[in-house]
């Protein structure tokens, strides 16, 4: 075979190389996602990342294991997932680690093109897994890097399977391409780079990521009732201390973590006007290691399941304060199966239909399980106030101490949990002289206690993130803390302010959740870090109400407070903050994609299109009515001048702006190409093969000669010495001219 | 022969620089630009544009319906996603492969002489007319069988569909070849194709269709041609065994050669052709003429023979024997005019053609490769006044051909 021109092109080994760079960095690619699932394969993938690295710096290095390992890979990988079955828990982390292990297995041997498609798919599924598991913005971005590379990848296969010849090649050619030197191999990359075919790939991978965009958009879509989720094969730990029983200590570690837990997305801000307190679980047992969630709370939690999509939140009590617009919840997987709720609601929809638990006088919902995905629901009609409306509560309170529940019906909600706490003789001594100093003797309401029950924890106690339990028999931790003046975190000062509350009478509980976060300065939403974990306390206000109280120094109680905090209100306009802006718009626009927002969008686009259309329509008759009376008004020669002179203005300008453009283009050529580049004889080369794709058409004979003069030229202009040029112009207008006439 | 099948052709090969074919060629009518004829022409392929789905398509196919169906099931966004990438990567797939056609274009050029049994060369010329992006990774499947096909054995038992199919293509020689290296914009390659006919005679050499994988694999695209040019090809060279008689003849006549050689005296001048040698220019000649002129200088004087063939179906009556009729007098005829000794051959009565140059023989060769048994033989004058030299061929034995001078036994074969 023979080109005309010399061509600049990868040969066959290069070619080789090259696929054995794409594949390898596709590999380490895939491997790079399961950093985000939180399985136990960190190890398997940092050893086999780091093996695959060296693989692909030293291609040699495979040819140099014996035979027999080769062979006994597969064996040796078939046993090792036999005994992770057996021992693991879990599927699906056995399933990832298989795929690593395979995946490890084909990046490092040498391949053909079956192997090669082996292992785009097990490179696929580690991705895919990977994002379906997580959710991550991460994984946006690595699906891109994997989609490029994949491509890549392919298409040097796809240029191989053209290149190869038929018949056996030596063994030495085979491999020749794993002696290639790197410096050389990337010197020739950089030799057959043509900057037009780069920018050609890039603008077709840009059409990929904008169809596969738009692809997403108009996928019809609609929702199983219940259907397969990779999720249930595989449990998950929660990472916070808000489970069911939070002890003393739990809350105070997360505070150290600065990782974001949650993002709240407000379509309106204008109603908020303090920090909120973000209730995930209401722990109402005492018990000497701390508050748990009483049994009875969990069996009307769990008699309150259903599947559904949608609660209705304000069954209890009035409404009080609520805020205007929607709040859309994102929590990170690991934060909690209870949802953060700032108050009442009216309702609450979650994105996919899912197993809920749910308790209206606590104002708590939970999943039924830990979710390992990121968790997202909305709320309208959102109360942001101190007070809890729960009607239901003085009935239960009244029958409860009427008649007491019996020890069969724990499972049962018993409302006086909420006023035990501490026992034994040490313990209630301590609690009722305390109680004592706080009331001076007098019989208080709810209100007043807890305001001066939180005035002499404060004086007494000082905040701090490390807290030091004073030692001695016969008292609870929280009563010896309460005892003493050593410094507490939230916990101690919640937990305290309870105990003190149900000892002078009033039911008090402990909440745990968070509180405050900042606002986004990019786009309109709480970003909530784990750090903002807190607890606080509520106490039942003797009539039909919980009320916040938060005895924690530094907290907001009072209506003062809370303009004066509502007025600092910060927001966060770094630079860190712009990123955690994407993994917003990534939520809302891509992961909470729903049938529902499909419709808004296509309701959205139909609307701008149809409003586009009559605004424009709208214009161009207002433009043509001034046009209209602007031509009817009088003409005068001054006036006539100044039009003239105006059009011609126009006209030069964008002459001068062509020109210049042309200047550009020409010197980048000639910066580019200094020695070779020669506009004249570019030109005449374009003209010359626009002419030949006129040979044979029907001409005349006059035209038949014409078109031969011009081509004698536009030779002599291509490839004649300058001294011997024709007056390029008049060549090129002729060229023209004998284009048009045969064309004719 | 009333049973034979003939093969529908286009008209015999001459080089026109118009034959270009495929979407680059410039004889394409030009049409207004529209984006619906775009659009449908994306959605639904061009007659003989044909797309299937190779093996790796095929997965990714089912790869895509699987991951479909995982993300209706779950209603996971992830996986839309990724089935929207997978469907674009295809869409991609199908656009890549429009531009690789774009502007690319395909002549056919039998080259040379056509022998059976001797490998030749069927040469493709292909342009790429883009002029920006280059164009990779393209097949030309090519097929060539004889123009009239042997009518079929009868079957001894009734044939199978696969049978019936393995007869036909029994005489059908298929090749693929690849452009291996990318054709850069505004660039031109030549590929050969190496094919030894096996039968004498018309020919059709056909470029079936061209395709590609390009740029993923995913897809198959074959742009059918229709492409076809009709060749003669010349009898086979055999081996005969010459039995010296000639030597009585040695000098015995005046019947001498007077033709084109290699010899010294100037036998006369001629047009300058391509491919002559520049030592042979006449420069006087030239001069006077305006245009170049070649000196010819006459062949070695030697004994001339004349080839007469006479193939009356009734003598020969045995396809195989006529064949080696056709083989033996076309190898004779070549071997005598190497040594300078052919003046010509005449068929079934017809005139003497007389081979002086190069051209002569070959013509002579065409008749060779075109010659059928005749139900009855010319009636023109035998002889046309050359009373010797004449080498006759008849059948020896069932399957063998002797050869005749003036009667004698001479050659056989």
């Amino acid at each position: 075979m023979s080109t005309a021109a010399k061509p600049r092109q990868l040969n066959l080994d290069e070619l080789r190389r090259l696929k054995w760079l794409l594949g390898g960095a596709m590999s380490l690619v895939s491997l790079w996602t399961v950093f985000f699932l939180d399985i136990e394969a960190l190890g398997l993938v940092a050893v086999t990342g780091s093996v695959i690295l060296a693989a692909l710096v030293w291609p040699q290095l495979p040819g140099r294991v014996p035979a027999l390992v080769w062979k006994l890979a597969v064996p040796a990988i078939i046993v090792a997932m036999a005994a992770d079955f057996y021992f693991s828990p879990d599927t699906l982390p056995v399933l990832i680690r298989l795929a690593i292990l395979l995946v490890f297995y084909r990046t490092v041997s040498y391949r053909r093109k079956r192997e090669d498609l082996q292992l785009i798919v097990l490179s696929l599924f580690l991705v895919v897994v990977a994002g379906v598991l997580t959710s991550a913005l991460g994984f946006a971005f690595l699906l891109l890097l994997f989609t490029a590379c994949g491509l890549g990848f392919l298409f040097v296969i796809t240029l191989i399977d053209a290149s190869e010849t038929e018949g056996s090649r030596t063994p030495e050619a085979e491999t020749a391409w794993t002696r290639l030197d790197w410096r050389r191999f990337f010197a020739r990359l950089r030799g057959v780079a043509d900057w037009r075919l780069l920018a050609f790939a890039a603008t077709l991978f840009t059409a990929v990521v904008a169809m596969s965009g738009l692809l997403f958009l108009i996928i019809p879509r609609f929702e199983l009732a219940s259907g397969f989720f990779l999720d249930r094969y595989i449990t998950r730990k929660s990472r916070t201390g808000f489970t069911d029983t939070v002890k003393f200590g739990d809350v105070s570690e997360l505070i150290r973590d600065e990782s974001v837990a949650m993002r709240v997305d407000l379509s309106n801000t204008t109603g908020l006007r303090e920090s909120p307190y973000w209730r995930l679980v209401v722990l109402d047992e005492y018990t000497p290691e701390g508050f748990k969630v009483s049994s009875g709370l969990k069996g009307e939690l769990i008699r309150g399941q259903r599947v559904t999509q949608q609660l209705r939140g304000r069954q209890l009590g009035r409404e009080v304060n609520a805020v205007g617009g929607t709040w859309t919840f994102y929590i990170e997987p690991g934060v909690s199966r209870f949802l953060p709720l700032p108050g009442s609601y009216g309702t609450l929809r979650m994105r996919d239909v899912s197993p809920l638990q749910f308790s209206a006088g606590h104002r708590v919902v939970a999943l039924r399980t830990e979710p390992m995905t990121m968790t997202a629901f909305q709320l309208d009609e959102v109360e942001l106030t101190a007070q809890l409306n729960d009607a239901r509560f003085p009935q239960l309170l009244k029958a409860a101490r009427e008649n007491p529940p019996e020890g069969g019906g724990q499972y049962r909600y018993n409302p006086l949990v909420n006023l035990r706490g501490p026992v034994g003789e040490a313990n209630e001594a301590v609690l009722n002289r305390v109680v004592a100093e706080i009331t001076g003797g007098a019989e208080l309401s709810a209100e007043e206690f807890t305001r001066r029950a939180i005035l002499w924890l404060q004086s007494r106690h000082a905040y701090a993130l490390s807290a030091r339990l004073p030692t001695g028999p016969g008292k609870d931790d929280i009563v010896r803390w309460l005892d003493s003046n050593e410094p507490g975190f939230c916990e101690y000062f919640a937990a305290s302010l309870t105990v003190l509350a149900r000892a002078a009478g009033h039911p008090a509980r402990v909440v745990a959740g968070f509180h405050g976060g900042v606002l986004n300065g990019f786009e309109n939403y709480y970003m909530v870090r784990n750090s903002d974990a807190h607890a606080w306390a509520e106490v039942y206000d003797g009539k039909a109400a919980w009320v916040r109280a938060d005895p924690t120094p530094g907290a907001v109680n009072t209506p003062a407070e809370i303009a004066a905090q509502a007025a600092r209100q910060e927001q966060d306009s770094s630079w860190s903050a712009r990123v955690d802006s994407l993994r917003v718009l990534w939520y809302r626009r891509i992961v909470n994609f729903d049938s529902r927002a499909q419709v808004q969008m296509l309701d959205t686009v139909k609307t701008f299109t149809t409003d586009s259309g009559v605004a424009l329509r709208a214009r161009f008759d207002e433009f043509s009515k001034r046009l209209k009376a602007w031509l009817q008004q009088p003409w005068d020669a001054a006036r006539a001048g100044r039009t003239a002179g105006l059009m011609a203005g126009v006209v030069a300008l964008g002459w001068l702006l062509v020109r210049l453009g042309q200047w550009g283009w020409l010197r980048w050529h000639q910066w580019r190409q200094p020695q070779a580049f020669d506009p004249v004889r570019q030109k005449a080369g374009r003209q010359l093969a626009r002419l030949r794709e006129l040979t044979g058409a029907q001409t005349t004979a006059d035209g038949a000669q014409i078109i031969t003069a011009v081509r004698e030229d536009l030779r002599r202009l291509r490839y004649g010495r300058r001294e011997t040029w024709p007056e390029p112009r008049g060549v090129f207008r002729r060229a023209k001219q004998a284009r048009r006439a045969a064309r004719r | 022969m009333p049973d034979e099948r003939t093969v529908e052709v286009s008209r015999p090969y001459r080089p026109d620089p118009m034959e270009w074919h495929g979407p680059g060629a410039a004889d394409r009518k030009r049409r207004i630009f529209e984006w619906r004829t775009l659009v449908w022409s994306l959605v639904f392929p061009p007659k003989r544009h044909r797309i299937s789905l190779t093996v790796p398509g095929l997965f990714l196919m089912g790869l895509s319906v699987g991951i479909g169906t995982a993300a209706y099931n779950t209603a996971s966004n992830i996986l839309f996603i990724t089935l929207s990438l997978l469907l674009a990567c295809l869409l991609l797939s199908g656009l890549l492969s429009w531009f690789n056609f774009m502007g690319t274009c395909w002549r056919l050029r039998p080259a040379g002489a056509w022998r059976a049994g001797h490998e030749t060369l069927v040469t493709i010329e292909v342009e790429n007319r883009k002029s920006w992006l280059p164009s990779y990774s393209l097949w030309f499947e090519l097929a060539t069988q004889p123009r009239h096909l042997p009518p079929p054995e009868k079957p001894e038992k009734e044939m199978k569909m696969r049978e019936i199919l393995a007869a036909a293509e029994k005489h059908i020689t298929r090749g693929r070849i690849f452009l291996r290296e990318r054709l850069e914009p505004r660039g031109a390659a030549t590929l050969d194709w190496g094919v030894k006919p096996t039968r004498r005679g018309e020919a059709v050499v056909e470029l079936g269709a061209v395709g590609s994988l390009f740029p993923f694999g995913f897809l198959r695209k074959n742009i059918g041609t229709a492409l076809k040019h009709t060749v003669l090809v010349w009898p086979a060279q055999v081996e005969y065994q010459w039995t010296g008689a000639v030597s009585d003849h040695a000098g015995a006549s005046g019947q001498r050669t007077a033709r084109a050689g290699t010899g010294d005296d100037l036998l006369a001048l001629r047009k300058y052709e391509q491919g002559d040698s520049h030592r042979l220019i006449h420069w006087k000649a030239s001069a006077r003429l305006g245009k170049l002129m070649i000196r010819q200088f006459a062949a070695e004087s030697h004994d001339g023979y004349v080839l007469r063939l006479d193939t009356p179906a009734a003598i020969w009556s045995r396809p195989e024997q006529f064949e080696l009729l056709c083989s033996f007098v076309g190898t004779l005829a070549e071997d005598l005019y190497a040594s300078g000794r052919l003046r010509g051959l005449m068929i079934n009565g017809g005139p003497l053609l007389e081979t002086r140059r190069i051209r002569d023989l070959e013509a002579v060769l065409d008749e060779l490769a075109r010659l059928q048994p005749v139900e009855e033989q010319g009636t023109g004058s035998r002889e046309q006044g050359i009373a010797k030299n004449i080498i006759t061929f008849a059948p020896e034995g069932a399957r063998g051909v002797i050869a005749h001078v003036d009667g004698r036994q001479t050659a056989s074969a």
